[in-house]
């Protein structure tokens, strides 16, 4: 058999293969559809949430990073209201991905529940303060940690920052459980740390 | 059939046989959560958001139909030929990922993985992440490694194009009044 008869034969039974993986990549893509949207924020209702018990607000709290200038981002999106329902209205405006700073009000004022989307290393050397761990390489190691919550808990999903993808791995898995109050603090872990912000340590992974 | 020409197609078997299982395990855990998967491709920041759902579906369909192939040896050489190619591609990205420094979590085995363990970088640890992608560029080129071989020598003993070695030889027998049906059939 000469050279380009097996090069001819190679690159056909090659288009073949390409040609059934197109099929089935279709046919499946048909029957379970996937979307880079990981959160609906169309479905978010956070008027059900019950608040705090500790009303605090801005200009209560003795965080230095409070008492500065407001972010252009932060103006954006909404001023800082002064009493927990302006809080929830504020939250209801928000977008789903949300940074640092927003990440720690929504905990303050609204009872929302942080979620670590790292590896559970990278967990236990250090998280947001009563953070709960889904690995989103293996989120249902810990998921279990998370049902029975109320469909309107708040959660904020984070990562280590900059370009990672984790937290909308997470935030997909837990959209999947019904949960609709979903944000991404895209600033991650590191950001938090940088704010001064409170953080865990634990020697084995799970919640704190 | 010389020695030495049973020792490779007894090795282009083993390797064969060793990468379907590698591309056949990727494409089910792949298969199994595609929605997961369009975030791993999104984390590496290479395609458009337009085409990361089509690519979700498209390159585990491929992972899988190539297993099949290489398990049987139908199109053996040509499905190890779009292994390497795979494989050459996802090295290409990772060295595009730590060009930029970025920390991507690839999805290659859905949650399990073979000889990498995903991580990303620490304070404790801040390499971890690029450690992850240098191992996962060595991992992805011992497998390239093995589809070349395959590529260029046969799919080796027991497939289905040449069962009992390499076409070469088979031809050769063929010439001398030796046929196999199924290369007969003019199988691919």
């Amino acid at each position: 058999m000469s050279a380009l008869k097996a090069v001819k034969e190679t690159v056909i039974a090659g288009l073949a293969m390409f040609g059934l993986a197109s099929i089935g990549a279709g046919i499946h893509w048909t029957f379970v559809p996937v979307s880079l949207e990981t959160i609906d924020a169309s479905k978010r209702n956070i008027e059900l949430v019950t608040p705090s018990p500790v009303e605090v607000t801005p200009a209560e709290t003795d965080d230095p990073a409070d008492m500065t200038e407001p972010t252009d981002e932060t103006e954006a999106v909404a001023a800082e209201p002064a009493v927990v329902t302006d809080w929830v209205a504020w939250a209801q405006a928000l977008p789903v991905e949300i940074g640092t700073d927003e990440a720690d009000k929504l905990g303050l004022n609204l009872a929302a529940l942080y979620v670590d989307a790292r590896a559970p290393d990278a967990f236990a050397e250090g998280h947001v303060l009563g953070a709960f761990n889904v690995p989103a390489d293996d989120p249902e190691l810990y998921l279990g940690d998370l049902l029975g919550f109320d469909p309107s808990q708040i959660f904020v999903i984070y990562c280590s920052g900059g370009e990672c993808n984790e937290s909308k791995i997470v935030a997909d898995r837990l959209g999947d459980l019904g949960y609709v109050n979903l944000f991404i603090d895209v600033d991650g872990y590191p950001a938090w740390v940088d704010a001064g912000l409170p953080v865990g340590v634990v020697e084995t992974g799970g919640g704190q | 059939m010389t020695p030495l020409e049973g020792t490779l197609n007894t090795l282009t078997l083993l390797l064969r046989l060793g990468l379907a299982v590698v591309m056949g395990f990727a494409a089910y855990n792949k298969l199994l959560d595609p929605g997961a998967f369009v975030f791993s491709i999104e984390g590496f920041r290479i395609l458009p958001d337009h085409m990361i759902p089509a690519a979700a579906f498209l390159l585990p369909w491929l992972e899988a139909v190539i297993a099949v192939a290489l398990f049987l040896g139908l199109g053996g050489r040509a499905a190890a030929a779009i292994s390497a190619v795979l494989l050459l591609t996802f090295i290409g990205g990772f060295i595009s990922v730590l060009a930029r420094d970025l920390s991507v979590d690839c999805g290659c085995f859905g949650k399990y993985k073979l000889l990498c363990t995903p991580a990303v970088g620490t304070e404790a640890n801040p390499d971890a992440g690029r450690n992850f992608i240098w191992c996962k560029m060595g991992e992805n080129s011992l497998f390239a490694a093995a589809a070349l071989l395959v590529t260029i020598w046969g799919p080796g003993f027991f497939s289905w194009d040449t069962p009992f070695g390499r076409r070469k030889a088979a031809a050769a027998d063929s010439d001398a009044g030796v046929t196999y049906p199924r290369d007969d059939a003019g199988a691919v």
